[in-house]
């Protein structure tokens, strides 16, 4: 008797499973599981941090950008330098304005949180050491030094989950920059587009026509001298430019563009891949912005 | 078997899953680690404690990823389904053994995942500046890769767990497993 009500509780699980997963609404399915993530930190965050210690030793990060690195610290200390005027303006525009006092440095909007892990499945998220006791809430966005990170998908007392900017399920409106003499120059004729996840570490823009972006439908620049800035090239930067997000996230970096080629299904649009400036899943910590301004 | 020794092991094969995760991966697959471990408890254990021990393997997985709940309870325990069928059939110690049911219990996982996937996309059709732009899809070929990937590493993860065996008290497969 008891072997037979083994049974039954066993396909009864299967099928509530089974329901859960392929009937279930994604967002009612998500309030049935609890966030228990925080339990894993003990052995998961020291494992990562040996994983990450071993894996810089193996396989350094590459970098990505092919300039000089003589080229590469003279940007650097130029974005510096010009950090460090705009930040000078903003605090003397603060203290002039009472309005303005709101504004000053994104991070004195955030909170650092710890990196728990990575996701146990084939999607892009990470696991955050802090809870719904903190002021973690959904749908709060997650920073790093270097950009945009993802969106809180689902937080309780147990812990938070992060989807990151490279999940399929994310997708947010950008507009294209390149550094000139360490200004950030919008490039002219491209329009803000939304630039979706695409599963494989990169997000994805595909509603730009080749025109649009300086090419022809081989893929030949239409410009030949790109004094305008109309054409897009790789290195150049996806910023956040998105009114359906807070206004504290404006200008936030999403990545450099990496590949430009056309849509297989669609020859006269651009596939426009943007890839962040870090390993996103391999963060040892973030802030998640509290407050919107 | 223990469920004590059990809810240790589970619990050390999720932490491991999630730190180990975002550094092993190869071109976007990672190793399942919890996979292996389902294997492992329903190659060893009683028919009945197997399947719901699997069951709560996936549950567990389940709960620490963005996926639609449901997927890897559901995967896993079809995975026990099969590999306590063929228990009898099969020298469990030998290491083909362990890759062969790694790579068909990462097969079925990968179907579930891409029979959802299929049905309920991770990011649905939408518009954008006048464009109706596609579905964005898990990547089959990445899930095959990190099934094969998964079947590799069974015969290494296995070697040591069979020296715990003892540790789960894996009781033969006539008593009937009872919670009373």
């Amino acid at each position: 008797m008891s072997y037979l009500k083994i049974q039954h509780v066993f396909f009864g699980l299967m099928a509530f499973s089974a329901i859960l997963a392929f009937v279930v609404p994604a967002r009612y399915a998500s309030r049935v599981v609890p966030q228990m993530s925080m339990l894993y930190a003990p052995v998961s965050r020291p494992v990562a941090g040996v994983a990450g210690w071993v894996s810089n030793r193996v396989a350094p990060p590459g970098m990505g950008d092919r300039r000089a690195a003589a080229d590469i610290r003279q940007e650097n200390q130029q974005l510096r330098s010009e950090v460090a005027r705009l930040r000078m303006q903003i605090i003397e525009l603060a203290r002039r304005d009472s309005e303005l006092a709101k504004l000053g440095d994104i991070k004195s909007l955030c909170k650092l949180v710890k990196v728990i892990g990575g996701d146990s499945g084939p999607r892009q998220s990470i696991l955050l050491a802090g809870s719904s006791l903190q002021g973690l809430k959904p749908d709060m966005y997650v920073l790093h030094p270097g950009g945009l990170v993802g969106q809180i998908q689902r937080v309780s007392a147990g812990g938070a989950q992060v989807r990151l900017v490279t999940d399929p399920g994310f997708h947010i409106r950008i507009r294209f920059f390149r550094f000139q003499n360490g200004v950030p120059q919008p490039l002219p004729g491209i329009p803000m587009v939304v630039a979706q996840g695409d599963g494989k570490g990169s997000l994805v823009i595909r509603a730009l026509s080749l025109e649009q972006i300086g090419y022809d439908p081989n893929g030949k620049p239409l410009h030949k001298k790109d004094a305008d800035n109309a054409t897009l090239v790789d290195g150049d930067y996806a910023l956040v430019n998105d009114t359906d997000s807070p206004a504290a996230l404006t200008g936030v970096a999403l990545g450099r563009v990496s590949r430009i080629s056309y849509r297989t299904d669609a020859r006269l649009f651009a596939d426009i891949r943007i890839h962040p400036t870090t390993n996103l899943e391999a963060l040892p910590e973030v802030m998640v912005l509290m407050k919107e301004q | 078997m223990r469920w004590l020794t059990f809810a240790i092991f589970a619990y050390l094969t999720v932490a491991l899953q999630i730190g180990l995760g975002p550094f092993v991966g190869y071109h976007g697959a990672t190793p399942n680690l919890v996979l292996l471990a389902a294997v492992f408890i329903a190659l060893y254990a009683p028919r009945d404690a197997a399947l719901l021990g699997c069951f709560v393997l996936g549950a567990l997985q389940d709960m620490v990823t963005i996926q639609q709940p449901g997927l890897y309870a559901l995967s896993y325990g079809l995975v026990a389904l099969f590999v306590t069928g063929t228990q009898q059939m099969v020298y469990r110690d030998h290491p083909l053994t362990h890759f062969s049911l790694a790579l068909v219990g990462g097969l079925v996982t990968e179907f579930i995942l891409v029979l959802h996937g299929y049905i309920h996309p991770p990011a649905a059709r939408m518009g954008d500046v006048h464009i109706v732009l596609p579905a964005i899809r898990l990547s089959a070929t990445t899930l095959l890769i990190g099934a094969l990937y998964t079947a590799i590493l069974a015969p290494i993860a296995f070697a040591p767990l069979q020296r715990t065996k003892p540790w789960f008290g894996f009781q033969p497969g006539r008593r009937k497993m009872r919670f009373w």
